[in-house]
């Protein structure tokens, strides 16, 4: 049995606020995937991407962009989504934060995300299928000067789960990964990243931060094969092993 | 006063939803800190149910300060925890208790709506960050502060029924461990109390489906809801403690042993 896509799958890859789904994408057609990118972002992605620009500010405007995956593409058996509006990423004490900042990086991303959901789950009716969403792994942990970061990865993360618990009976699955931020998310350069406390060793037990294009893509063309069948609402953390997340 | 071991005696506390109904953790938790000695400042956002539990307080001869306060709304956020610092001189311990009813009810995630989101997160998630900014001067000078925030163990399992709910509950965690970090060096602990108990959202989605309750119950190793004062108030009396001052980041489970997969 394959543990990767098979030839020709498709997969939309919708991806708000960062130019993460240009290698997402990438990677995936390196699998054998047809890929639908589905972003607000100006992104640099293969030739054998269709990208299709979109806001993801409202439901409607989801669909719609689903809808014309759907007619390029045909019906995809995939769906990545990652929901990170650029400004939650700006680094900020609390107390310094401005309310339009707040409302931006925890309102719009949670909303973006159920839209996703919402839009993937009419896509698959009737249909088996996989969603995965991804973010960067510091929500997990923590980090100080990105409360609403934190905060809504952590919702985003909770909701996949509760999707798992709805959709299970339906042949959707849906899983969280959660990537290394380290080299993945250049936003993320002015911002305290936390590290594992282990003295005098670095970091990632495997000496290096996983990379979305490559890693990343192939374990998200995994958990949308049939070899992860059985996997829904868990979160995948690869970071090269630096939080061994229980 | 119905006496605690663990004395709070001079600090002040604010705990947003401590009206509640019958049985709400909010009126458990503000009557388990003034059992411990707390000056309380309950957050309500109808008056009446605020007197309601600033009565019970003073049946016990405990301290109490009723605001009236929709905790969805900045101005009136501020306005409490200015309350609490004139009134009693400081303010030491915020909980961050209140919850829209709405979380008890079942949504399919394909039928939330923005209107559903922003009932709930507006009173769960803006209100903590209102709190946070209008209290941090405050638990600063406090050199003992505590800022706990109840989540749900909805957000750890992700319900089926309450998808909207667990996120909320979900985004708690991320907020205090990130929070926790940032105040860490001014010796201000941020937790989250993950409860089961029985309280107006659990006891609205009870209502709604009582076909679940038996085998929830079931489920519960120890074979009952906790309690609002005995079993909430006082785990929160404890995480405001001296003895829990080098714990923070935390979401601490209080739930009779209900989930264990952490």
């Amino acid at each position: 049995m394959p543990i990767s896509l098979t030839e020709g799958s498709v997969v939309f890859v919708a991806v708000s606020g960062t130019d993460a789904g240009g290698p997402l994408a990438d990677g995936l057609v390196r699998q054998g995937a047809r890929v639908a990118l589905l972003t607000d972002t100006v992104v640099e992605a293969d030739a054998a991407v269709t990208r299709i620009a979109t806001t993801f500010g409202s439901r409607e405007s989801v669909a719609a962009a689903f809808a014309r995956a759907r007619e390029l593409l045909g019906p995809a058996q995939l769906v990545v989504h990652s929901g990170t509006p650029a400004i939650s990423f700006i680094s900020s004490p609390i107390e310094r934060l401005p309310y339009e900042q707040w409302s931006a990086s925890v309102h719009d991303a949670v909303k973006c995300t159920i839209y996703c959901l919402q839009a993937a789950h009419e896509h698959f009716e009737g249909r088996c299928g996989a969603i995965v969403v991804f973010g960067p792994v510091l929500s997990l942990v923590g980090a100080a000067g990105l409360v609403p970061l934190s905060t809504a990865l952590e919702a985003q993360r909770s909701i996949v789960k509760s999707a798992a618990r709805q959709w299970g009976r339906k042949g959707i699955r849906v899983n969280w990964v959660a990537i290394g931020a380290e080299g993945n998310y250049p936003a993320l350069e002015s911002a305290v990243i936390p590290q594992v406390p282990e003295f005098g060793l670095p970091s990632a037990p495997l000496g290096r931060v996983p990379d979305i294009g490559g890693d990343a893509a192939d374990l998200i063309g995994f958990l949308g094969s049939d070899a992860a069948r059985a996997v829904t609402g868990t979160t995948l953390n690869i970071d090269g092993g630096n939080w061994m997340v229980p | 006063m119905k006496s605690s071991y663990i004395q709070l005696k001079g600090r002040t506390a604010l705990v947003t939803g401590a009206g509640g109904g019958i049985g709400g953790s909010g009126r458990g938790i503000a009557l388990a800190l003034a059992g411990a000695g707390a000056n309380v400042v309950i957050a309500a956002r109808r008056k009446v149910t605020g007197d309601e539990t600033a009565a019970l307080i003073a049946r016990e001869q405990g301290t109490a300060l009723v605001v009236e306060c929709d905790v969805s709304v900045r101005t009136e956020v501020d306005a409490a925890v200015s309350a609490a610092v004139s009134t009693f001189g400081g303010l030491d311990l915020v909980v961050h208790n209140a919850v829209n009813r709405e979380g008890g009810y079942s949504f399919a995630i394909q039928e939330v709506t923005d209107a559903n989101w922003y009932a709930q997160a507006s009173v769960a998630w803006d209100c903590a960050y209102f709190l946070a900014q209008a209290a941090l001067p405050y638990l600063k000078r406090s050199r003992r502060g505590r800022f706990i925030m109840l989540g749900s163990c909805a957000g750890l399992h992700g319900s089926a029924m309450n998808p909207v709910y667990s996120a909320l509950k979900g985004g708690v965690r991320g907020f205090v461990k990130a929070l926790a970090r940032e105040w860490g060096p001014y010796q201000i602990t941020v937790n989250a109390v993950e409860p089961v108990a029985a309280v107006d959202p659990s006891e609205v989605f009870f209502n709604q489906s009582p076909q679940v309750v038996a085998q929830f119950m079931r489920n519960l190793p120890m074979g009952r809801l906790g309690r609002p004062r005995e079993d909430i108030g006082r785990a929160v009396v404890a995480i405001c403690s001296d003895e829990f001052g080098f714990v923070t980041a935390q979401s601490i489970q209080v739930d009779g042993g209900l989930y264990t997969a952490v």
